[in-house]
């Protein structure tokens, strides 16, 4: 990947449920060293759409590409490239935090000598170092998002995609979460990040795409949606853009 | 508590399953047609047998005296195979926070559990019950008033057994500390399966006492036998059917009235115990969730290499390893299934070496089931990482070949040890052996890693149900047919002293076995590129 390939571009992507189209000819791009904030009301297709990139749907049309490698094609390297952190996280009840991470290394050939720096590294950032002995079991909803983001970050990827990371986390690991980001930007590195928290990704991404009945019905920076209203919030837009769009499956 | 309501939505969330309109959930159809197929072979064979007995000596009344056996082989099979179903439904489900909130007495809520679990508690009344009852009557034709008593009997030989089951259950369960109170519910089925086994030990010498089947066929065990005949509602049953044969109305009308008043004292004695100890037992489980030992582990990862395929074995034994309940579980199934040729042994009068040779075989078998085609659905959601990281699916499957292997074989080296302890053989007769059963098991464990592949159930609450009712149907079909090849076939060469080439016994097995594992092993992969993640 070079420093202009971008993180993520989804191409034309559709995918249904039977007679349901989640996601209808979706295009979108994440820029190196941006963070793409995805947004959209229940049932818009912001999950399906993750986890379809993620390769843990099989897409009805359009690709993905990660770091430049297409999904379809090039498969394992676009998986490389990528790190996800979903909705609900994919743990190991019965391994203790640092096993899990160790796990995670060798199955993204992640070298050992680096692998554990790396692992006791995030482990501190997130707060969870004096729990990384203990079953995953024992978890609280907040230490399991944080070993999970953990995972998610162990290979150092190119793209971060998150599905409601947030849920959860207290101030502290907010922070750290966020902090965590924000570091891999300078690299060129992305994150695609769905949230319902409208101030979050006020706050935290450069741009947001807003996704309705499956297609995208807006994107941009946060100053170009608002256009001329100025004083408008992102939730004002959010609310203006969903609100009024029809559905098509209706 | 608006009980139509309610009873509309439980019906919905019954119509959306069998639909397949779920998206993550096993393919019920699959499970509803292989069940219906085995229904009907059954119902062949009874009706078959019951025309038999009723055309000797004995006449309906044997028939029935068969019936009866059968359907106590059915209660008896409702409580080893269905009871945890219920019980997991009443303590484990999904909705329980729900109703729970909801202002629904214990009793209450035990009733629309009891509902919710007639479905997934249904194969034994779909395969053993209902064909029992419709093949009795196509040899001892019943009159039309007695087919409408037929739901409600069967309705009360489901609940008879389920109900008190689940209220011994729960009386237990209320009694376990709260951070056992989970694994003890894993530890019931275990527990049932080796009841079963040791009365299916104690039983099938009988069965195969020829004078046994006499005294079925002359109806004698009908009325006296086992002094069942009051007690047992299988026998209430066949009574009930019998006086329907012969038009007499208030005997048929007796028998189903015993059954009712038998299911309705079941349920009230399960109310009566939910009342008192539902409560506590779901705080026990609720409570002890996530309060397991800590194993007192370095919090740091080590620098050496790693190998992606020997950490997934490594992951897999430490999973098998920390959940005793599954570890006891197969333990367990291990020596139960070494143990099964022990006990049709001194019928048949096999020689030592057969006799090894099939109890290793049989464990080898039996392992492709235990181990490897549960270690797949026992990840649950961790599965998921097969399509998130970037390995070629093969190697998912060899780690699990090895892991699968560093689990079994073990365990057949122990009872082959035991074995050579216990009945002293040649060294030439035990290499004779051992060749076999490697193969043998090398072969389940492929078969056993495609059956997980296709038939894991992500959402498993009970150890010896992690395979939908499909897959379940499908291991033990290939139990059965591996069983007979590796065991059957040679004996019958033998038997049938067939002229076979030099060598076609040792190296036509392998080529046979090596290809189909192979090919098992592929599919496997295959399927793991297409599994999905919703």
């Amino acid at each position: 990947m070079n420093d202009r390939t971008p993180p993520l571009r989804i191409v034309e992507l559709t995918r249904r449920y039977g007679e349901l189209v989640a996601v209808d000819g979706l295009s979108l791009e994440v820029r190196p060293g941006e963070i793409l904030g995805f947004l959209g009301p229940n049932g818009a297709g912001k999950t399906t759409t993750l986890r379809v990139s993620a390769g843990l749907l099989r897409p009805h049309g359009g690709d993905v590409e990660i770091a430049g490698h297409s999904l379809q094609r090039a498969g394992r390297r676009a998986r490389a490239a990528l790190g996800f952190v979903p909705d609900r996280p994919f743990l190991y009840e019965r391994l203790t935090g640092s096993e899990f991470l160790e796990f995670v290394a060798a199955l993204y050939d992640v070298p050992g000598g680096l692998a554990g720096p790396r692992s006791e590294a995030l482990l501190e950032r997130l707060g969870i170092a004096s729990v990384a002995g203990e079953l995953i079991e024992t978890y609280s909803l907040g230490m399991r998002q944080k070993i999970s983001l953990a995972a998610a970050l162990i290979h150092d990827p190119p793209l971060l995609m998150l599905d409601e990371p947030l849920i959860g986390l207290d101030p502290l690991g907010v922070r750290a979460f966020k902090d965590l980001l924000r570091e891999r930007m300078p690299r060129g590195f992305g994150v695609l990040v769905s949230t319902h928290l409208l101030e979050v990704a006020e706050r935290l991404c450069d741009r947001v795409a807003i996704l309705h009945h499956g297609r995208l019905v807006a994107e941009g920076r946060i100053d170009e949606l608002r256009g001329a209203r100025a004083e408008a919030t992102l939730e004002d837009v959010f609310l203006e853009l969903t609100r009024g769009a029809p559905d098509p499956g209706a | 508590m608006n009980v139509a309501g309610v009873a509309l939505g439980r019906w919905r969330l019954l119509r959306n399953t069998l639909s397949g309109r779920s998206r993550r959930g096993p393919r019920p159809w699959l499970g509803l047609v292989l069940a219906a197929m085995v229904a009907a072979v059954l119902m062949t064979a009874f009706q078959a047998t019951f025309a038999t007995f009723a055309a000797g000596v004995g006449g309906v009344e044997s028939a029935a005296s068969l019936l009866a056996a059968i359907l106590t082989a059915a209660l008896v099979a409702l409580i080893v195979f269905d009871l945890h179903y219920l019980v997991s439904a009443v303590l484990l489900d999904s909705d329980l926070d729900l109703l729970r909130r909801a202002p629904l007495s214990p009793a209450g809520l035990l009733a629309l559990k009891l509902v919710d679990a007639l479905p997934r508690t249904s194969p034994v009344l779909v395969i053993l019950l209902i064909p029992a009852v419709v093949a009795f009557a196509a040899a001892a034709p019943l009159p039309v008033w007695a087919w409408a008593l037929a739901p409600f009997q069967l309705l009360a030989m489901w609940l008879i057994p389920l109900a008190l089951g689940l209220a011994v259950a729960l009386m237990v369960l209320r009694r376990v500390p709260a951070r056992r109170a989970r694994e003890a519910l894993g530890l019931l089925s275990t527990l049932m399966l080796t009841a079963l086994w040791l009365a299916n030990s104690f039983l099938l010498p009988k069965a195969a006492d020829p004078g046994a089947w006499e005294a079925l066929r002359g109806g004698r065990v009908f009325g006296d036998a086992f002094g069942l005949d009051a007690l047992s509602p299988a026998h209430w049953l066949a009574r009930s059917l019998v006086a329907a044969h012969g038009g007499d109305v208030a005997g048929a009308l007796a028998g189903t009235a015993r059954l009712a008043a038998g299911a309705l004292i079941a349920v009230g004695v399960a109310l009566a115990v939910a009342a008192r100890d539902l409560e506590t037992a779901l705080a026990q489980i609720g409570s002890g969730a996530a309060k397991r030992g800590k194993p007192k582990r370095r919090a740091t990862a080590s620098a050496k290499p790693r190998y992606a395929v020997l950490e997934l074995a490594r992951r897999d034994l430490r999973l098998f390893a920390r959940d005793w309940t599954v570890l006891s579980d197969l333990l367990a199934a291990a020596v139960l299934w070494t143990l099964l040729p022990l006990v049709g042994a001194p019928l048949l009068d096999v020689p030592p070496p057969v006799l090894v040779r099939s109890m290793l075989t049989l464990l080898a078998v039996a392992l492709g089931y235990e181990i490897a085609a549960r270690s797949i659905p026992f990840e649950k959601l961790g599965f998921a990482w097969t399509r998130l990281a970037p390995l070629p699916p093969s190697r998912w499957v060899i780690a699990k070949l090895l892991s699968s292997a560093a689990l079994a074989g073990p365990l057949v080296a122990l009872a082959a040890g035991s074995l050579m302890l216990s009945l002293p053989m040649a060294a030439s007769e035990w290499l004779a052996i051992i060749p076999g059963v490697t193969v043998a098991l090398g072969l389940s464990l492929s078969l056993g890693i495609l059956t997980g592949t296709l038939f894991a159930d992500w959402g498993w609450t009970n150890p010896r149900a992690m395979l939908t009712l499909a897959g379940r149907l499908v291991a033990t079909g290939l139990i059965a047919v591996q069983a007979g090849l590796w065991i059957g076939l040679p004996a019958i060469a033998e038997a049938l002293e067939w002229q076979l080439p030099g060598g076609f016994l040792a190296w036509v097995p392998l080529a046979v076995a090596g290809l189909a594992s192979l090919t098992s092993l592929r599919v496997a992969a295959r399927r793991i590129t297409t599994l999905e993640w919703p």
